[in-house]
């Protein structure tokens, strides 16, 4: 079934919310709030390699903001 | 019934307007009402929510497990002191932790301790295929194993292990602290954003992989569940899941949470449900979860009515039929049903129905939303569709799970950013899953995505197929599945178990189905079957449905029309056991392997006197189109190497070398897998014939190989393969293209070392010992054959190695022998395997200028040194991209693995063509 993260042929880019969280997207489609396009604009392979390769840390932000926080307490 | 395929009418990349389909009322309601769950989100964790409740009342019990029982304040303490021992190990927040132990009390204490350390716990369930666990366990590399002195021996070597009850430990653990640790003791804070387990999930193709769930959405759906169904502390619940099944964790934790007392299951009696009614009534238990297809089996059996105890029954993990639902209601007057539903990658359940008392619809809904959850059902172009449209089912909310652990591109395509959020920079999930609204704002669970076949170009759900046939009075439970045939075409085959005193017949059945759906969704076949197959977690295993043996026999056989066809229809039956056998039955659809192809075609050459490859009956498989071969085989003429598995399809075609054995049969169902657009040859070994081998060296071979495949495809771009030895030849094979100023598009190498590696030779012993262990399933005991080679044997390893192989399969012959079967493939096979052996432990590959594809797995009994690139860095100048795949050495190819080395097979010759073109 079509479905639009599945699509070999299709144009992606990667984004990534303030989370540090990345998320696969298919570049015709409007952004949503929140996020914003980083890494390479191409196929779905090139884009995830860029995810595996630069999204080392997966905790979300706020979870280390929040560990900073306690630990200086 | 038949559903608007809204996610099909898009050609992808094009958005599609569903928002001028939907007027702006409707998006609200699909967007707004339907999905308001918005509750203050508690800001909590499991310990301390745990030791609140620790705190309310001690003295209550907690946990009841045969003859023992504890107290929440016991239960605390032995928590507590298990989780300063572990701090002192360096286990917290961000840690992960396994535990194998079987159900027991001892393992409620250790998941408590490694959640009070402030870890996350990754469940072992030991009764997982080793390979299994030893893939999780490579995977995930949790920073210990908590087991038992008894049950480490299930577990892969080279891990931390720490066994609770060994005297030692149990001294440790007891001299520890028994109060609450403290956020202070803990090597970090552990905060609402920690994760509290790691389940591993495989879904339907794919590796497994660990989905990482954090304490703020298991608190989230644990709070949601009191205040829906409001456990009181006068109430026992069943915990009979599997920890490695994410149903567990409420289980356990709702109970633990609000006051109430588990009661544990034996280890094994999840499964039986005799035992399951004794225990709901020997402990007055009053919540039960089942999956669906065990609750058919409780249903079933004799004395379910009595367990008055129960006020619930709680279902998900798989569609509830609605025969289900009424079986409950009459034989359960009293317990309210309920139907979940989640994927693992959200803590446990997303939406949640509880089945009205005037129910009387034939639809069961898998209900709505739970607090601070939205679902989405969208479409292609990520639009909601209208109510009463099947679309792909995404979840959003406080529920997801971090991702996957260390998969950051996997978590990437599967938590994709939420064009339908309330707060920017929020995440849904894809689950795979189709489901519609419902008018009511309940929503209908409709199938996997992926469980959508193309029946003779018709889109097809086999979910509704299922559903008409459970509807028969005569049907029990149904499953339905596409196999395809060997033309390549898909049929429907239809497994039914038999309501009680009831015999489904197919004739029945099939004219029951022809009166409610189209022709092309009435299944071709129909198998009764005692039960369904289930997997560890108690769902349906589609994969270990047996081949439909009946299929032939439906259309009529056709008798043999003369000696020679009637000789081998004698054979074919004898060897699969079957009667009667037509001559234009196939081999592989009445259920032959490899190994009975390989007794038939011995059988052939004794009473026939004509030798013929074993692989002629991929070409050639039923007695009709074989026999003309055996007829005109005078010796065989050495056909050459390639043979045609699949030749149709609009891609270059893969080519497959054989393995050690010479043999390729074992690509069929890997070929089937690539697809009917992909073509795939295979490269057969030279002495399969019995004709002495010509050329002993990897080098010396290629030129036999590479004659057949240019026959196939004279120019490039070439994608191909071997597996073991055959990694080798491809290898080679590959150089010579390269040198020839060919392009290689992919070269494979399936679980193949570079034999020039120094460090390969794990030990001699286990070599052997490995060997002995794959040839014989019992009989000679291995310590008695080494003592043999000790004495016999000397010379270096590579001959150790020859002898050994000649006198296993010496010893192998003598015991076919004795048993009276004619193994004249074992000796055929010996000569083959011998020449492999020689020119593998002789073979030096030289550099070759691309790069080379390997896909190992992490078999910890190979001879070879465990190295990542299996030694293949050294030589390949453009790279070696590893994956990972599920198996040992000898099932790679195996049923239940092959899909996942075909997917990312199938993922790599993509990618591969797309950069040729």
């Amino acid at each position: 079934m079509a479905n639009p993260f599945e699509n070999e042929e299709s144009e992606y880019v990667v984004l990534m919310n303030d989370e540090g969280q990345c998320s696969l997207w298919p570049s015709v489609r409007e952004i949503p709030a929140g996020w914003t396009a980083v890494g390479p604009r191409g196929n779905r392979r090139d884009c995830l390699n860029w995810v595996e390769a630069n999204w080392t840390d997966m905790r979300p932000k706020s979870l280390a903001a929040a560990q900073k926080k306690q630990a200086s307490k | 019934m038949s559903f608007t395929d809204a996610t099909d009418s898009t050609n992808s990349g094009k958005t599609q307007d569903s928002l001028k389909i939907l007027s702006a009322g409707e998006r609200r309601v699909l967007l707004e009402s339907f999905i308001a769950t918005a509750r203050p989100l508690p800001e909590a964790t499991l310990p301390t929510l745990f030791e609140g409740q620790v705190a309310r009342a001690p003295r209550a019990i907690a946990v009841v497990f045969e003859e023992e029982s504890l107290t929440y304040g016991e239960l605390n303490v032995r928590a507590n002191r298990l989780a300063h021992h572990l701090i002192g190990l360096g286990v917290g927040p961000e840690s992960l932790v396994g535990i194998a132990l079987e159900r027991s009390i001892d393992m409620v204490v250790a998941l408590l301790g490694v959640l009070k350390a402030g870890g996350a716990y990754l469940p072992l369930d030991l009764s997982y295929p080793e390979a299994r666990l030893a893939y999780m366990v490579a995977d995930a590399t949790p920073a210990l194993v908590l087991t038992s002195g008894v049950l480490r021996r299930r577990l892969p070597d080279q891990i931390e292990l720490l066994e609770l009850d060994s005297p030692k430990n149990q001294a440790a653990i007891g001299s520890t602290p028994a109060h609450n640790p403290k956020d202070a003791e803990r090597i970090s804070a552990l905060l609402p954003r920690h994760p509290a387990y790691v389940i591993y999930t495989s879904g339907s193709t794919g590796t497994p992989k660990g989905a990482q769930n954090e304490h703020r959405a298991i608190v989230n759906r644990l709070t949601w569940m009191q205040e829906a169904y409001e456990l009181k502390a006068n109430e026992i619940v069943l915990q009979k899941t599997p920890f490695g099944f994410d149903v567990s964790v409420w289980e356990f934790f709702w109970t633990l949470l609000n006051g109430a007392t588990i009661a544990l299951a034996a280890p094994e009696g999840h499964k039986d449900p005799d035992y399951l009614i004794k225990l709901i009534n020997s402990q007055q238990i009053t919540t039960a979860h089942f999956v669906p297809s065990m609750l058919e089996r409780f249903m079933a059996t004799e004395g379910v009515e009595d367990c008055g105890s129960l006020q619930r029954l709680i279902c998900s993990g798989e569609a509830l039929p609605l025969s289900s639902v009424h079986k409950c209601r009459r034989l359960l007057p009293n317990a309210r049903l309920y139907n979940l539903y989640g994927p693992t990658e959200a803590a446990v359940d997303v939406t949640a129905w509880t089945c009205p008392p005037d129910f009387d619809s034939t639809i069961v809904p898998i209900g709505r939303p739970i607090s601070n959850t939205r679902i989405y059902v969208l479409d292609a172009g990520l639009e909601p569709v209208p109510v009463g449209v099947a679309g792909e089912l995404y979840v959003a909310g406080a529920g997801l799970a971090r991702g996957y652990l260390r998969r950051p591109a996997l978590t990437a395509e599967r938590f994709v950013a939420d064009p339908h959020g309330l707060e920017p920079g929020g995440r849904m999930y894809r689950t795979g899953d189709l489901a519609r609204w419902l008018p009511d704002g309940q929503l209908e669970f409709l199938g996997r995505v992926d469980q959508q076949v193309k029946i003779r170009g018709f889109r097809v759900e086999l979910g509704e197929i299922e559903a008409a046939l459970t509807a028969q009075p005569s049907v029990a439970q149904a499953a339905v599945i596409a196999r395809e045939n060997s033309a390549g075409g898909k049929r429907l085959v239809a497994y039914v178990v038999a309501a009680p005193g009831q015999i489904p017949e197919a004739a029945a059945l099939r004219r029951r189905l022809g009166e409610q759906l189209p022709d092309y969704m009435v299944p071709s076949a129909f198998v009764v079957l005692e039960s369904l197959p289930l997997t560890a977690n108690g769902k349906l295993d589609r994969r270990s449905l047996p081949e439909p043996v009946a299929f032939q026999h439906e259309k009529g056989s056709v008798p043999p029309r003369d000696a020679l066809e009637s000789q081998l229809v004698a054979i074919f039956e004898n060897a699969l056991k079957l009667q009667p056998i037509g001559i234009r039955d196939n081999f592989f659809e009445l259920g032959g392997d490899s190994l009975t192809a390989v007794q038939i075609f011995a059988e052939i050459e004794q009473t026939l006197g004509k030798r013929l490859p074993v692989t002629t009956l991929i070409e050639m498989p039923t007695v009709e189109t074989l026999a003309p071969s055996v007829r005109q085989s005078t010796r065989s003429e050495g056909c050459g190497p390639v043979v045609a598995i699949q030749s149709q399809g609009t891609r270059p075609p893969f080519f497959g070398i054989h393995g050690r054995d010479g043999n390729i049969l074992f690509y069929r169902k890997f070929s089937r897998l690539l697809g009917k657009e992909q073509p795939f040859y295979a490269l057969q070994a030279q002495g399969l014939d019995g004709k002495p081998i010509a050329q002993t060296s990897v080098e010396a071979m290629v030129p036999y190989y590479l004659g057949g495949m240019r026959k196939v495809q004279p120019r490039g771009p070439y994608l191909l393969g071997g597996y073991s030895f055959g990694g080798l030849a491809a290898y080679e094979i590959a150089r010579h293209l390269r040198a020839a100023g060919e392009e290689v598009a992919l070269l494979a190498l399936f679980d193949t070392a570079n034999p020039a590696k120094p460090a390969r030779v794990r030990s001699w012993d286990k070599i052997v010992r490995d060997k002995i262990r794959r040839v014989f399933s019992r009989g000679t005991t291995p310590s008695r054959i080494l003592q043999f080679l000790a004495q016999h044997i000397g010379g270096k390893v590579g001959d150790k190695l020859l002898l050994c192989n000649e006198y296993i399969h010496k010893l192998v012959l003598g015991q076919a022998r004795k048993r009276g079967r004619n193994r004249a493939d074992e000796l055929l096979n010996l000569h083959v395997q011998m020449v492999h052996e020689r020119a593998c432990l002789s073979y030096r590959p030289l550099p070759y200028p691309g790069k080379v594809t390997l896909f190992r797995t992490l078999d910890q009994d190979s001879a070879y040194e465990i190295d990542q690139d299996l030694g293949w860095s050294g030589v390949a100048q453009g790279g070696v991209e590893v994956h990972c795949v599920p198996g040992i050495h000898a099932t790679i190819f195996a049923a239940e693995n092959v899909p996942y080395l075909a997917r990312e097979v199938e993922e790599c010759i993509q990618s591969a063509l797309s950069k040729s073109k």
